[in-house]
């Protein structure tokens, strides 16, 4: 590309701006969506897939399977990498969009940069007023030209990244299908074992409210029935009382997979919204439309929340 | 959900039968190709077997140990396979993720074209360059080192030059 010769004369500094401005011209004004809320969201993905992960491992753990944890926490580093490598690709839109809104800057820093040198090897300038105008009307034309650059750098490299980020994103999407599997039985392994501890205290009840029902069954209620389910009633409240700390055990334990299958069910959910809002984002930039990241947005707020609250427990 | 009758099984002998029936139907769906939500439906089949076995003897505890074990065989099978289906998926996942940082690199290489940021860190390298060159000659005399005062006024012309390159070159 043609530069910005500081040293020049002002013909030839006259002659490079108007080489400019024809590539300026020829370029048109065209604007840039931007990128900044792909790379957003995908931070938001890369903590709730961890997190996603992290949940399921520690049910394993809960389960008494710290074999298994271990092999999940293993195995889901690589959806966690992948995740990351979609998040870094997402920031390096968001820097190309950047670099092309500030075309003019660019040309400044290097400009002063340049300018810096000639004074410190000691080379005459032109008049300083000739060489702001001239950096002035470059910096604008750079602006352009460095739009129209960074718009086919985003077009190639959006073009050539959406079947790996389709792709990536499907194969997350089923690893997190996996993982709730896994969640939901390793819950219920928990679950079976809690239950079977207390196994005594529950079929005592069900046998206690087996005989209230065959004493209800029995007309007139004889005066040694009436006491005999006065007493199944006192026993029942003592056997109730001993299982307590299950009941409050499998209320937390279902809490908790339920908000975990939320956040995962939200993650899938948010993986496909990125992967629709990087096509819009493609078509954005060849046609000069928007992006409507509204959905995207929306799954994002929601994965924050639920990643948070599910740390939080 | 499968409707067992538990309140007609009666006795030790029934209860064991009806263990029996509940195992032939785990055995069933612990084959490969069953839903997860199948064997979590057994599971808990088998785990009520050991709420309503009752009364607990030494007998009916041994038929509780059995079906619990078997509950939370099936489970870990279901465990077992997501896992196995995890590290199968990731050997593409490890491919798609090495693309994507190359994606990641490349698109950040372009950005840096865009700002023109290796032309910047050029200059502002030289620059650096120049200071200590001038810092080293403003410290030595003629009578110090006539040549090495010569060839840094040599290694200065140069990044002049080298700076007038970069600024046609300029990304």
């Amino acid at each position: 590309m043609t530069g910005i010769n500081l040293r020049g004369t002002p013909g030839r500094i006259a002659v490079t701006l108007a080489t400019l401005a024809v590539l300026a011209t020829a370029a048109g004004c065209s604007t840039l969506p931007d990128a900044r809320r792909l790379a957003d969201a995908s931070a938001q993905l890369v903590s709730a897939v961890a997190a996603g992960g992290a949940m399921a491992a520690g049910e394993l753990d809960a389960a008494g399977l710290p074999e298994r944890a271990r092999a999940l926490r293993q195995a889901w580093r690589v959806p966690e990498r992948s995740i990351a490598g979609l998040g870094a690709y997402a920031e390096a839109l968001a820097s190309i969009t950047q670099a092309g809104r500030t075309g003019a800057e660019s040309v400044r820093r290097v400009a002063d940069a340049g300018t810096a040198l000639a004074a410190g090897v000691g080379l005459v300038l032109p008049a300083s007023t000739a060489v702001a105008t001239g950096l002035d009307v470059a910096a604008t034309v750079y602006r352009q030209i460095a739009s129209v650059r960074a718009s086919a750098a985003l077009d190639e490299a959006l073009e050539r990244m959406h079947p790996v980020v389709e792709r990536a994103a499907a194969l997350t999407a089923a690893q997190l299908e996996d993982v709730a599997v896994l969640l939901v039985s390793a819950n219920r392994i928990a679950e079976v074992k809690l239950r079977a501890e207390y196994a005594d205290e529950t079929g005592y009840l069900l046998a206690l409210r087996r005989e209230r029902l065959a004493l209800y069954a029995q007309a007139p209620l004889a005066p040694a029935n009436a006491e005999r389910l006065l007493q199944i009633d006192r026993v029942e409240r003592t056997v109730l009382a001993r299982l307590a700390p299950m009941n409050a055990g499998l209320r937390a334990s279902e809490v908790r997979l339920r908000e975990t299958l939320l956040l995962i069910a939200r993650t899938r959910q948010a993986l496909a919204d990125w992967v629709l809002a990087h096509r819009q984002f493609l078509h954005a930039v060849r046609s000069g439309g928007t992006v409507d990241a509204q959905a995207l947005v929306q799954s994002v707020t929601e994965l924050r929340e639920l990643v948070h609250r599910v740390r939080a427990r | 959900m499968f409707d067992d009758d538990w309140d007609a099984i009666e006795g030790v002998a029934a209860w064991t039968g009806k263990l029996r029936a509940l195992l032939k139907d785990a055995a069933a769906v612990a084959a490969h190709d069953t839903a997860p939500a199948d064997r979590l439906a057994m599971s808990e089949r088998l785990t009520r077997f050991v709420e309503h076995s009752f009364p607990n003897s030494g007998e009916m505890r041994t038929l509780d140990e059995i079906a619990t074990r078997a509950a939370i065989g099936l489970l870990e099978q279901n465990i077992d396979e997501r896992l196995k289906s995890i590290v199968a998926r990731n050997l593409e996942l490890t491919t798609l993720a090495k693309q994507l940082e190359h994606g990641a690199a490349d698109t950040g290489a372009s950005a840096d074209r865009i700002r023109l940021a290796r032309a910047g860190k050029a200059i502002n390298a030289l620059n650096d360059g120049v200071a200590t060159m001038r810092a080293l000659r403003e410290a030595l005399t003629v009578a110090d080192d006539g040549t090495l005062i010569a060839r840094i006024d040599r290694a200065m012309t140069a990044i002049q030059q080298v700076r007038a390159l970069l600024e046609r070159t300029r990304a």
